[in-house]
């Protein structure tokens, strides 16, 4: 047991004492040069004032006192009990100096990878639990986001088409493809009165497709194509992934850089519409999708010519919307039609198919602005 | 006087006031400062760590232990600075303010539906109503992240301490900061001096109080030219005056006999901003440099044109589903912090501390503890409305 020379404060003014500090069977004595005694401390209570125990010496305090205790020499850490304490985890802090930057590095590496490998599933699994009902909130909530989002691009207004014929054989068609879907999900389909040739799904089963599109299909099975690759989408909750992928990644960066929840709620149709899918997912999405219509007793065929059509006309690749952008390539499309074959029922009948392509008015024609629109998105 | 003599008043006082008044009342003693750079980026690497895994609610015990870190390695007279606050005081300090702003935006919602909605002349006073509430509250909170600082702050055992009011403060600094916007900044030297004057009055180490003697005047023919300066520098003369204010503070303040002087430069703290922004751009290059290999050699590109905000964000929708990407990222967010703390923060703490120096000798024996009662929790307010600093 050695003696160490100390500076000790007592905690009620600022003069320093010169003094002794002793380890003792009882704790450790603090005494000033004559031998009187300042202070005993008992080890349990001792704790180290910095995290750091470098060059500087070391300070120690008794638990949540004011004295302060301060010796040149760290070596005292040794001379107390080792099991002790602040005083411990202070001798700790002084090994795991030197290598601390590299270990903490290292770690950080580590939990990298767990990122890496295990964001992707965080997110399927979570995706995956949420309840139907959430879903529906939220694709709801978000539904407003985006129609208000449409209407900056349409001056105005997005509106929705709602003639009685045309929306009686969207649902009919939507209905017997819900039927052969056997899923939770309740679908709503709206159409808006927007030139894009699109078409998008949220998490909880609305479904947006645009005139444009309709304009766009040559025939009923096209547009029953789309629908049941966007009801997949849904089925499979592809939009729900994307958004908590989105909002993981939010929420990752937000720890990292402090700032605290700001503009989380703000956005989200714009964050949606930015989102794609996935080249796997789109992949899904076709696969379910043809399970649908053959479910339905459809022809299959209708989604792959669609998205063969669609992609031969590369200039028609929406911009601001790209929910359709990462998709397969249209020769893969084009053998998932020849493989879906020609079989099964038609998607409507022809007197639907016309009343369908009219649901946004009886001009048939979209107005000639909204053409101009359409060629300035996707030039 | 004009405003030339005032400015070099202030030369004269920051060059000369360490040597003469050692002089006259003692020796002269230099604060010191320790830290060294490895041992903060350790710090700082761990913190992101635990940020990183408890989605950013370790920050209040990651702004601890940088502070402690810092104020451990001042030195004044041989012995070391400490910081004693705790991260879950901070923690609680912030949920209580966040309960407070909620409750306030929500009262300004509630009566901007009463008086008609957000397009009618009441909500427009309402929200500027609003905002001068907020332009109060940051000032308490100003005010109170202080009196919380120095109740956290111990040399040689003894702690600082704050008195006076906050509102008080809050009041005051509003209807300076309206006068000083009024006269279109050329009343921000009185604006600054106010405010520092009611803190250093109300400033407290042990059992004794500070004083502060600073005068407006004095500054007012720096402030000019650099007011002047603003538009022409952009902003940059701004900081050359803050220096030369730190330094008219320092030389304007004491503690009983003990006198202040300070030499802060602000060629040095211009090197800082230089280094800082050199080494930030030089790193984010790196990382997007990284980025556009790693995403283009994956093959797929956007193709489709529109506005650059399209293009963007079709390029942040194909690095969402991109882990590597992600993984990338966030490596960017750690080293931008490490460069915050190494490059910045640590280097801007030494400088200015090390500027400072105190002269005379005091018997320390009678300057005793402070009576003061220790504020329970801190700065809630400052970090829910994100003036807190370090």
């Amino acid at each position: 047991m050695g003696l160490y020379r100390a500076s000790y404060f007592d905690g009620r003014s600022a003069a320093e004492w010169e003094a002794i500090a002793r380890p003792t069977g009882d704790g450790l004595r603090i005494e000033a040069r004559d031998g009187t005694l300042l202070a005993l401390w008992p080890y349990p209570e001792i704790q180290a004032v910095d995290e750091v125990v470098g060059t500087q010496g070391l300070r120690l305090r008794q638990k949540d006192g004011p004295a302060r205790l301060t010796v040149a020499d760290p070596g005292l850490l040794d001379e107390l009990p080792p099991d002790l304490g602040a005083a411990r985890q202070a001798k700790a802090n002084r090994r795991r100096l030197g290598r601390n930057p590299y270990l903490v590095a290292l770690a950080i590496c580590a939990a990298m990878a767990v990122l890496w490998a295990g964001f992707p599933v965080a997110v399927r699994v979570t995706a995956a639990v949420i309840p139907v009902s959430w879903e529906r909130a939220l694709g709801d909530w978000v539904l407003d986001d985006v129609l208000e989002f449409l209407a900056l691009f349409d001056d105005g207004e997005a509106e929705l088409c709602d003639a009685e014929a045309g929306t009686a054989a969207l649902a009919a068609l939507t209905g017997e493809l819900a039927a052969a879907s056997d899923s939770p999900y309740d679908f709503r389909v709206l159409v808006v009165d927007f030139g894009m040739t699109n078409a998008f799904a949220l998490p909880g089963g609305a479904i947006v497709i645009f005139d444009g599109l309709i304009e766009f299909a040559e025939t009923p099975e096209e547009v029953a194509g789309v629908l049941a690759h966007e009801m997949a989408h849904v089925i499979k909750r592809h939009g729900t992934e994307a958004l908590l992928r989105s909002y993981g990644l939010e929420l990752l960066i937000e720890s990292l850089t402090g700032s605290a929840g700001g503009g989380v709620a703000g956005g989200i149709g714009e964050t949606l519409l930015g989102l794609s899918y996935s080249r796997d997912a789109e992949s899904e999405a076709d696969r379910t999708g043809i399970r649908l219509l053959q479910g339905a007793g459809l022809r299959a065929d209708g989604l792959g010519r669609f998205f063969e059509r669609f992609d031969a006309g590369s200039g028609e690749a929406p911009a601001a919307l790209n929910l359709l952008s990462t998709h397969p390539s249209g020769e893969t499309r084009a053998r998932l039609a020849d493989e879906a074959g020609s079989g099964g029922a038609s998607a409507m009948t022809e007197a639907d198919w016309q009343a369908l392509q009219v649901i946004c008015g009886p001009d048939g024609e979209e107005d000639p602005e909204e053409a101009e629109a359409a060629e300035e998105e996707a030039p | 006087m004009s405003d030339t003599g005032a400015s070099q008043d202030v030369f004269k006082t920051t060059a000369d006031a360490g040597a003469a008044t050692g002089a006259a009342a003692g020796p002269v003693e230099r604060i010191s400062y320790e830290g060294r750079a490895g041992a903060v980026a350790g710090i700082a690497l761990q913190n992101a760590l635990f940020n990183l895994i408890t989605l950013g609610f370790y920050r209040f015990w990651a702004k601890t232990r940088l502070r402690r870190y810092f104020w451990g390695n001042t030195v004044y007279r041989g012995e070391r600075v400490e910081y004693t606050g705790r991260g879950i005081e901070l923690f609680i300090g912030f949920l209580i303010a966040i309960a407070i702003l909620i409750v306030l935006v929500t009262v300004a919602e509630l009566a901007v539906e009463a008086v008609g909605g957000t397009l009618s002349a009441g909500a427009a006073f309402i929200q500027m109503m609003q905002s001068l509430i907020i332009l109060f509250l940051i000032f308490v909170a100003i005010f109170r992240a202080r009196r919380y600082r120095l109740s956290r702050s111990q040399w040689r055992g003894i702690r600082g301490g704050q008195s006076g009011s906050a509102s008080t403060f809050a009041l005051m600094a509003v209807g300076w900061a309206l006068v000083s916007g009024l006269t279109l900044g050329l009343a921000y030297p009185v604006f600054r001096t106010r405010l520092m004057t009611y803190q250093m009055d109300n400033t407290w180490f042990g059992s004794e109080s500070l004083g502060f003697t600073g005068r407006a005047g004095e500054l007012f023919g720096t402030w000019f030219v650099a007011w002047l300066l603003l538009i022409p520098t952009l902003g940059l003369s701004y900081v050359w005056y803050r220096v030369r204010e730190f330094r008219y503070f320092a030389s304007r303040s004491s503690l009983g006999p003990l006198s202040f002087s300070s030499d802060l430069h602000s060629g040095r703290i211009y090197l800082i901003y230089l280094t800082n922004l050199f080494v930030w751009v030089a790193v984010t290059f790196l990382f997007v440099a990284i980025g556009y290999v790693m995403l283009t050699s994956g093959g797929t590109l956007p193709t489709a044109q529109g506005t650059e905000e399209q293009v963007a964000q079709q390029w942040m929708a194909l690095g969402a589903q991109n882990p590597l990407l992600i993984v990338l990222l966030l490596l960017y967010l750690v080293a931008s912090g490490l460069i915050r703390t190494v490059v910045w923060l640590q280097p801007m703490v030494a400088q200015i501390t090390t500027s400072l120096s105190v002269a005379g000798e005091m018997d320390f024996a009678r300057l005793a503890q402070s009576w003061q009662e220790m504020p329970g929790r801190g700065e809630g307010l400052a970090e829910a409305l994100d003036v807190g600093s370090i």
